[in-house]
């Protein structure tokens, strides 16, 4: 398609372009986002049950006609692309004011939050499965332990939350460690199985391993957060205007949120997260230019999974109560579709993944046993007609100077100074 | 690396061969892919092996990179000499050593750029947590690697530059194995394996790349090849060696090798051989699609 090549190759040369077309991009980028952003936060206003799933089909026919204009996508994600600055901006924004328009609707800030520990935990498998393509299945081993982790040591030895929250995620991370190394010796669907057995099996050790989790008594009463002597079961109160407590962990996740994005998109634009590619992309090849194997699958499994146990430990101290029936199948296979939906790989997508899969089928409660066939349905659907996911991971484009190729052609075919085998 | 402690026989002599094999074997089950070969490569040469299909030179190469354990035998590479035997592929690799693949395994996901960066990942170093904190010398390396991907592509001319930012799965067939070939460049190894890299390729492109292989040795690499066409071995083989049921039949010239009887009969049959038929050179096996 050569005219979405233009369109992309037009944004690319961004240092060619005025200084008013770059502003005017990013404007439009904004524009593009806080739209979106408008359109979520009228679906969550939406009370009515029926009211809501037909907003949704209607939501839903409009992101189908979007797909009819590739030249619009591309638009956007072109501009997402160039414009990351912006993005970061504009989303922080956007995010920062939704427990202020909420105030009055605790449900709803707790709903944010609830979505923002599971951005958290789809970062993490993102990692395993975006970048490294490792398939875990068993995702809920690492978020149970970072839950568990956090929330024994609160309330059998009174150790802090901010002690806690980062111990649950090295506790996690060990869990990666030991699935890897039976999973080094498998690829895709078996390493998927070997995951699978993983998560089936932690979750009878969760039920039955007493001394540790409690079984199916599950860990009660887990305190809090407390920061500089606010308690985070206290309502925050500025200018007057008082936000439910909630707000505490909304904003909690929001930090860890940024903090995850940052070392994801860092990882993956450095020789760690390119290695992981290029794994994913022919083992056997990595293999033969200097990848070990072993060692970055390793550090694939146990990254990811360092976050998935950060979510737990969030996820532990905002519900006070931890039982192995919030780490079943389900909620690997939930976490797992979050990375799928959202686009394997892509940073925003997960993120947006993470949240439609929370706050959707929580907010079509009312259908009971129909809300799961709906929600399958739909998921079916995004696979059907965006196979990629909803906004799937973009190519790195790298500056290259013209003058430079120039020079460089001229010079093929005469002696390639550097080009030489090392002493 | 297991390094030999003694003083090596030949240390006086400078020109110790780079790569030197002995009695290697190995075998799948009951079939016998590679017996008993023994060979050495010089520094700066280029050498051939030919063969009939499923004559073992792919097998070879594997055993060569690490992909596969030997049977029994020994390599030995480099001076100070290093023994391959039992090394994993990333070690043996980072030993200098760099291979292209008979069925292109090029990243295809990954941009023509991030190929190469991969190419050369032997020479990049970053840990988890410099990269974490992206410190002004892993900025900096990477700026050089990125100079240097752009040179080493260059070596192509504006073929591969010109998809810079393209992934590799978008390149046409024979850019795909230009590809290969540059990725191996980035890790500027000291012995370069290229398994076949004309196959599937016409006359004009497999003459490019007979003159890119010449190039290559030019800039000092060492090439160890493999390959079915046998206007492409003379052209850049100073010595040819041949393999029949994965053992050595012949070594020596191109026409030495081409009129050697047991090749002519592995390649064309024992009547051919005895009616003093055609060498490989004339009526050639053909490089398949
Ligand atoms: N992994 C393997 N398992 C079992 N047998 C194998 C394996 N790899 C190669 N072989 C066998 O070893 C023999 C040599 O194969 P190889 O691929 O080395 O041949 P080749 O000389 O490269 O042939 P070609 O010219 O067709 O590429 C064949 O009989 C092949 O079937
Ligand atoms: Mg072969």
């Amino acid at each position: 398609m050569p005219e979405i090549d233009f369109i992309s190759s037009q944004i690319r040369k961004d240092d060619d372009r005025s200084t008013a077309e770059r502003v005017r991009d990013r404007l439009e980028l904004t524009g593009y986002l806080v739209f979106f952003f408008i359109l979520f936060l009228i679906g969550l206003a939406i009370k009515d049950a029926y009211l809501l799933m037909g907003y949704l089909a209607l939501v839903g026919a409009g992101a189908f006609m979007w797909r009819k204009l590739p030249r619009l996508d591309q638009r956007f994600r072109d501009l997402v692309q160039v414009h990351k600055g912006q993005m970061v901006l504009v989303m922080s924004v956007l995010l920062a004011v939704y427990p202020l328009i909420f105030a009055h609707d605790a449900y709803l800030v707790h709903l944010g939050a609830l979505a923002g520990i599971f951005v958290i935990v789809a970062l993490g498998l993102n990692i395993t499965l975006g970048f490294a393509g490792l398939l875990d299945v068993g995702f809920a081993v690492y978020f149970a332990a970072g839950a568990y982790t956090s929330a024994q040591l609160a309330v059998i030895w009174d150790v802090d939350f901010w002690v806690g929250l980062p111990l649950g995620g090295l506790v996690a991370a060990f869990f990666g460690f030991l699935v890897a190394w039976p999973a080094l010796r498998v690829k895709g669907h078996y390493l998927a199985m070997v995951t699978l057995g993983y998560g089936l099996m932690m979750n009878i050790l969760h039920r039955n391993l007493k001394g540790v989790t409690n079984g199916t008594d599950g860990v009660i009463n887990i305190p809090a957060p407390t920061i500089f002597g606010h308690d985070f079961l206290s309502p925050i109160t500025v200018f007057g205007f008082t936000l439910p407590f909630q707000t505490n962990f909304y904003y909690l996740t929001l930090i860890l949120i940024a903090i995850t994005m940052l070392i994801s998109y860092r990882l993956l634009n450095s020789n760690i997260g390119r290695r992981w590619e290029a794994m994913r992309e022919d083992d056997v090849a990595a293999h033969c230019f200097g990848i070990d194997l072993t060692f970055n699958k390793v550090l694939a499994f146990s990254t990811g999974a360092f976050f998935g146990g950060i979510g737990g430990a969030v996820f532990a101290h905002m519900i006070g109560f931890v039982h192995p029936d919030n780490f079943i199948l389900l909620t690997s296979i939930t976490i797992l579709a979050m990375v799928l939906i959202g686009g394997m790989g892509s940073i925003w997508g997960v993120a947006l993944g993470a949240v439609l899969l929370i706050m959707i089928p929580e907010r079509l409660r009312d259908f009971e046993v129909l809300r799961m066939l709906l929600f399958g349905l739909s998921m079916a659907l995004i696979m059907i007609f965006r196979p990629q996911g909803l906004f799937p991971s973009q190519r790195r484009r790298r500056e290259l100077e013209s003058a430079r190729v120039e020079e460089l052609i001229k010079a093929s075919g005469k002696e390639n100074a550097h080009v030489r085998p090392v002493d | 690396m297991t390094k030999d402690p003694r003083p090596s026989p030949e240390a006086a002599g400078a020109d110790q061969p780079i790569l030197r094999i002995e009695g290697v074997s190995k075998s799948f089950g009951g079939i016998r892919a590679v017996q008993n070969l023994n060979l050495s490569v010089e520094t700066g040469e280029v050498v051939a092996i030919i063969g009939p299909n499923g004559s073992g030179k792919t097998t070879f190469f594997n055993l060569l990179s690490g992909l596969y354990p030997v049977t029994s035998g020994s390599i030995e590479f480099d001076d100070p000499p290093s023994s391959l035997v039992g090394l994993p592929a990333h070690k043996i690799n980072e030993l200098g050593i760099a291979r292209t693949f008979q069925t292109l395994r090029l990243f295809p996901n990954l941009t023509v750029a991030e190929n190469v960066l991969i190419g050369m990942n032997r020479h990049l170093n970053g840990g988890f947590l410099q990269s974490l904190l992206r410190t002004p010398a892993i900025v900096e390396d990477e700026k050089k690697a990125e100079e240097r991907a752009t040179e080493t592509l260059g070596f192509f001319g504006p073929r591969l530059l010109s998809m810079y930012n393209e992934p590799a799965y978008s390149l046409s067939y024979a850019n795909r194995r230009r590809l290969e070939i540059a990725r191996v460049l980035a890790s500027r190894p000291k012995l370069i394996l290229l398994d076949e890299p004309v196959a599937g390729m016409n006359p004009t492109e497999t003459a490019e790349i007979m003159e890119d292989i010449k190039r290559i040795n030019t800039m000092g690499f060492t090439v160890l090849l493999i390959e079915h066409d046998m206007a492409l071995v003379r052209g850049v083989a100073e010595r040819v060696i041949a393999l029949d049921h994965g053992t050595k039949i012949a070594e020596g010239s191109f026409d030495d090798v081409c009129n050697d009887p047991e090749v002519i009969e592995a390649y064309l049959g024992r009547g051919a051989a005895a009616a003093g038929g055609a060498a490989p050179a004339s009526d050639a096996p053909e490089a398949r699609p």
